[in-house]
């Protein structure tokens, strides 16, 4: 599977991932830190007081002064990025894995997109691989270099058998050893729900980012007559006339669905990212995501 | 209940590949979707409706098979049995006889009794078979041992009643014809009764279905004309064949205007006779009873005469002695011949025909057909301008110097070369054509002038030995026929529906045309045959017309009437007597048959709609819940 040409790379790398609610580097990283730290970059002055390490103390200053000031330099500090993507069979869909629509084609690419950024600006990436026969984790990992591994990483990854979001996630939050920007890439289409993992992230401080993907069939179904609609991912059936009207009341329910995730998000100051990928995913980057602030 | 055709019964089988054909449309389609989840919630929302839809599915399946069913059964054309008069193969007898036009029953019998024939074809069993026979003056079998019921119904449609007597025999003999052709026949006799008293045994088991309920009928039993010296006299006959006294308004027209009109009163089972003089020269009468409520037969209210055929024909021979003109013309057919020694009759009444012989002629001269034989010099009209002919001289001719000029129809079967004139007169006359020429001058002359014929013989029949030849009577008949047509036919006074009418058109004549009472008309070419005019199918008065070179000529007229006392008895018979068996009305005894394919037909046509509307609202039902 290849994700991505050159161009976009260079495109990619042109942008920066933002956490609203930046959590502490440990390492020295390229972004901003609301903290003052050790960086050659002038932040500011303050009054000294007592206990002040004398080194920060500007001399010039007091000599021109005759009164200490301590200069405060920016720190400059890594960002924590982690990408989940729900890898169950779900997500495989359209069932062409070529199909520019396919969910979890777009998830990868969305998933290479964002790590690539996040690498670029030497934040440290986590990539997990949700799936039912074991979660895959590329990372942490940080430095633009890694961009090809990662690529590689994704290329391999396939869809198949059930997820259940709720637990994985719970478990990713559990695991977590440096919580950051945590961007889950999923269709939500999971039968036990995926509020519960979504606060078990953001209670161990994780920043979610939830990119919901949705094909356009899914939205709009091109389906019609007596069927047997068979669950790709769990092989349940649903015996269903479709008629105009039930497609009506199909639509119906997807957007109170739809409703339903927004308003548990905004709920929960958890950045929703209702994607149709139908929509072009440099789209998506480039606008919606810097819309949405989470890309500068 | 039971099946004439059992064996499309079978047709019941095709249930199994509808109902195999129903569960293969409900196997579903199979498809894959990334997640059942939302349709889920979908079908969760559907669960209400859930009983109505399998319901519905099932539904549709029992309405199609409920359409198989009534389908298959109405081929397999199942019956009930239901009380009707007849059963098996039938011959029907329908009386089509005058008395059957009586309106006790509405709209009249004739109707009721095609109601009747109309429930025997409804009851007729599948297998049994129907011929329908129609007795009136010339019986016809209408629809001939079928089983098919819209045939029937057609050919019953068809019948017409008559206005005449029915020919019962006849009809009885076709009746037993078409039994014999049937196992197990019956015949229904659907009839007023009115049947002759003698009548022929039938072959099969008779059932008689009466129609008409009241008796009351006053009729014109008789109209017939006489001539008297005084002039034709009319004689009429009113008979009351019902069971109460009557009274009625008794009007006479002649030739169109009302001549007479009284109001006369008839006792039950009495006749009452009237008679009047009627003015010269009256040709046709009609008599007609009227305002008179209790009179169920309206056809015999009305009766035609018609005196002399409607044609005057009456002569006068003005002669000194002529045995020969005398004799010819009492016998010649149509002609009343008057005789009288001098021209100068002053008789009030005109004649149709004058005949001069050898006297001089009158001034003026009658405005009507003339013929003059041997003219006498010295007649009054020679001094005028217009005179009608000139005695110029006397010649005597060769005996044998007739010579025939013209081929006129006037010559026709005349043989002239045995015929010798000893003196003729030489005569001027520019508007008459000679005919028959001696050395001298015309023997013979024919001519119009002023639209009257004349026939001018120049000579004195006892100067020549023509009145002793086989020539003379069929000239002189040949010359009478074109001078004055009379009648062109023979009819009696009494003549009845379905009589022929002899047509015998003079000389000369091209076409004969008959104008019926309805306004039709018939018209034969004058040929070598004899004509006969044989569709006096109707009441009435009936005009005839002959065309010959001088255009259209009336040739009088004849009427034909009902006078039958036997169809002026309307009474309608409880029992008929047929061979030496009497026929009671028939009772509803045995088993007919009903059927009920055409009910299955609207039961199917009735649920299929159904079925469809129940399909399209079905899949309309998640709207309503909007």
């Amino acid at each position: 599977m290849n994700l991505f040409d050159e161009a976009t790379l260079r495109k990619l790398e042109q942008l920066q991932l933002v956490a609203n609610q930046v959590r502490v580097g440990v390492m020295k990283g390229d972004r901003r830190s609301r903290k003052r730290g050790t960086s050659i970059e002038f932040a500011d002055y303050r009054n000294y007081t007592k206990g002040d390490d004398l080194r920060r103390l500007d001399w010039n200053v007091y000599a021109r002064l005759e009164r200490p000031f301590i200069k405060l330099l920016e720190e400059e500090e890594d960002l924590s990025v982690h990408i989940i993507i729900d890898g169950s069979a779900s997500m495989n869909w359209p069932d062409e894995p070529e199909n520019d629509e396919n969910k979890l084609r777009y998830a990868l690419k969305l998933a290479g997109a964002l790590g690539h950024i996040g690498l670029s600006t030497n934040d440290l990436l986590t990539v997990t691989f949700l799936n039912s026969g074991g979660n895959r984790r590329w990372g942490p990992h940080r430095g633009a270099r890694n961009s090809l591994q990662l690529l590689q990483f994704l290329e391999t990854a396939s869809a198949s058998g059930p997820t259940d979001l709720n637990q994985s996630l719970h478990s990713y939050a559990l695991r977590a050893r440096r919580p950051g920007l945590l961007f889950l890439l999923t269709d939500l289409l999971s039968p036990n729900g995926y509020q519960d993992g979504i606060n078990a992230l953001q209670s161990r401080g994780y920043e979610v980012g939830l990119i919901h993907l949705l094909s356009p069939d899914e939205l709009d179904p091109p389906l019609g007559g007596d069927l047997k609609l068979v669950d790709i991912e769990t092989g349940h059936d649903a015996e269903i006339t479709l008629d105009d009207a039930t497609l009506d009341m199909y639509r119906q329910r997807l957007q109170s669905w739809m409703g339903e995730i927004g308003s548990y998000c905004s709920r929960r100051g958890v950045h929703h990212i209702p994607v149709n990928t139908h929509l072009n995913w440099e789209k998506l980057v480039m606008q919606t995501l810097r819309a949405q602030s989470l890309l500068r | 209940m039971s099946f004439l055709t059992p064996g499309f019964l079978l047709f019941s089988l095709l249930a199994g590949p509808i109902i195999i054909m129903y569960m293969l449309r409900l196997r579903r389609q199979e498809m894959m979707v990334s997640s059942t989840l939302l349709w889920q919630k979908l079908l969760r929302d559907r669960e209400a409706n859930a009983p109505w839809q399998r319901l519905r599915r099932n539904l549709l399946l029992l309405l199609q098979l409920l359409i198989l069913a009534a389908l298959v059964l109405a081929l397999a054309r199942p019956f009930y049995p239901i009380p009707s008069i007849s059963s098996g193969n039938v011959v029907v007898l329908l009386d089509s006889s005058a008395s059957m036009q009586a309106t006790d029953v509405e709209p009249n019998r004739f109707t009721a009794a095609k109601a009747e024939v109309g429930k025997l074809i409804d009851d007729l069993g599948g297998s049994s078979q129907m011929s329908i026979i129609q007795a009136g003056h010339m019986p016809s079998v209408l629809v001939s041992a079928t089983g098919d019921k819209n045939t029937l119904r057609l050919a019953l449609d068809k019948a017409v009643p008559d206005a005449s007597p029915a020919e019962w025999p006849a009809a009885f003999a076709l009746a037993a014809g078409a039994a014999q052709g049937f196992q197990d026949a019956q015949i229904v006799l659907v009839s007023d009764g009115g049947l002759p008293q003698q009548t022929p045994p039938l072959p099969a088991e008779t059932i008689f279905v009466p129609v008409g309920v009241e008796a009351e009928n006053l009729a014109i039993s008789a109209l017939a004309t006489r001539g008297a010296d005084s002039g034709p006299q009319l004689f009429a006959s009113v008979s009351n064949q019902g069971l109460v006294e009557q009274q009625a308004l008794f009007s006479l027209t002649l030739d169109g205007v009302l001549f007479d009109s009284r109001r006369i009163t008839v006792a039950a089972g009495k006749q009452v006779n009237l008679s009047w003089d009627l003015p010269q020269g009256t040709a046709v009468i009609k008599a007609s009873l009227s305002d008179n409520e209790n009179d169920f037969l309206p056809l015999d209210n009305t009766a035609w005469a018609v005196h002399e055929g409607g044609v005057s024909n009456r002569a006068l021979l003005v002669t000194p002695g002529n045995i020969f003109l005398e004799q010819i013309f009492s016998s010649l057919p149509g002609i009343e011949l008057f005789k009288s020694g001098s021209s100068d009759l002053s008789d009030s009444q005109p004649y149709d025909l004058y005949i001069y012989d050898s006297v001089p002629l009158p001034d003026p001269v009658p405005a009507a057909d003339m013929l003059i034989l041997n003219p006498m010099a010295g007649f009054g009209g020679d001094s005028s301008e217009d005179s009608l002919l000139e005695v110029t001289g006397v010649f005597t001719s060769p005996a044998t110097v007739a010579t025939r000029l013209a081929d006129s129809p006037l010559l026709r079967f005349v043989d002239w070369r045995n015929v010798h004139v000893a003196s003729a007169k030489q005569i001027s006359a520019p508007w008459a054509q000679p005919l028959v020429m001696a050395a001298g001058g015309p023997l013979i002359m024919t001519g119009e002038r002023n639209g009257l014929r004349a026939a001018v013989f120049s000579f004195d029949l006892h100067d020549s030995d023509l009145p002793l030849q086989i020539a003379f009577p069929v000239l002189m008949a040949n010359i009478t026929d074109w001078l004055s047509p009379g009648r062109a036919f023979e009819a009696p006074a009494n003549l009845r529906i379905g009589t022929p009418v002899a047509i015998s058109p003079g000389v000369g004549s091209l076409l004969v045309t008959i104008r019926k009472p309805d306004g039709r008309e018939w018209l034969a070419q004058v040929g070598e045959d004899d004509l006969f005019f044989t569709e006096t199918d109707q009441l009435g008065l009936y005009q005839v017309v002959i065309r010959d070179d001088g255009g259209d000529r009336p040739a009088g007229s004849f009427a034909v009437n009902l006078f039958s006392p036997d169809e002026g008895q309307i009474q309608p018979a409880d029992q008929v007597r047929i061979g030496q068996s009497t026929l009671e009305t028939a009772v509803e005894g045995d088993i007919g048959q009903r059927e009920l394919w055409p009910w299955l037909l609207l039961a199917a046509f009735v649920i299929l709609l159904i079925e469809w509307w129940i399909h399209h609202r079905g899949t309309r039902l998640p709207k309503l819940q909007r």
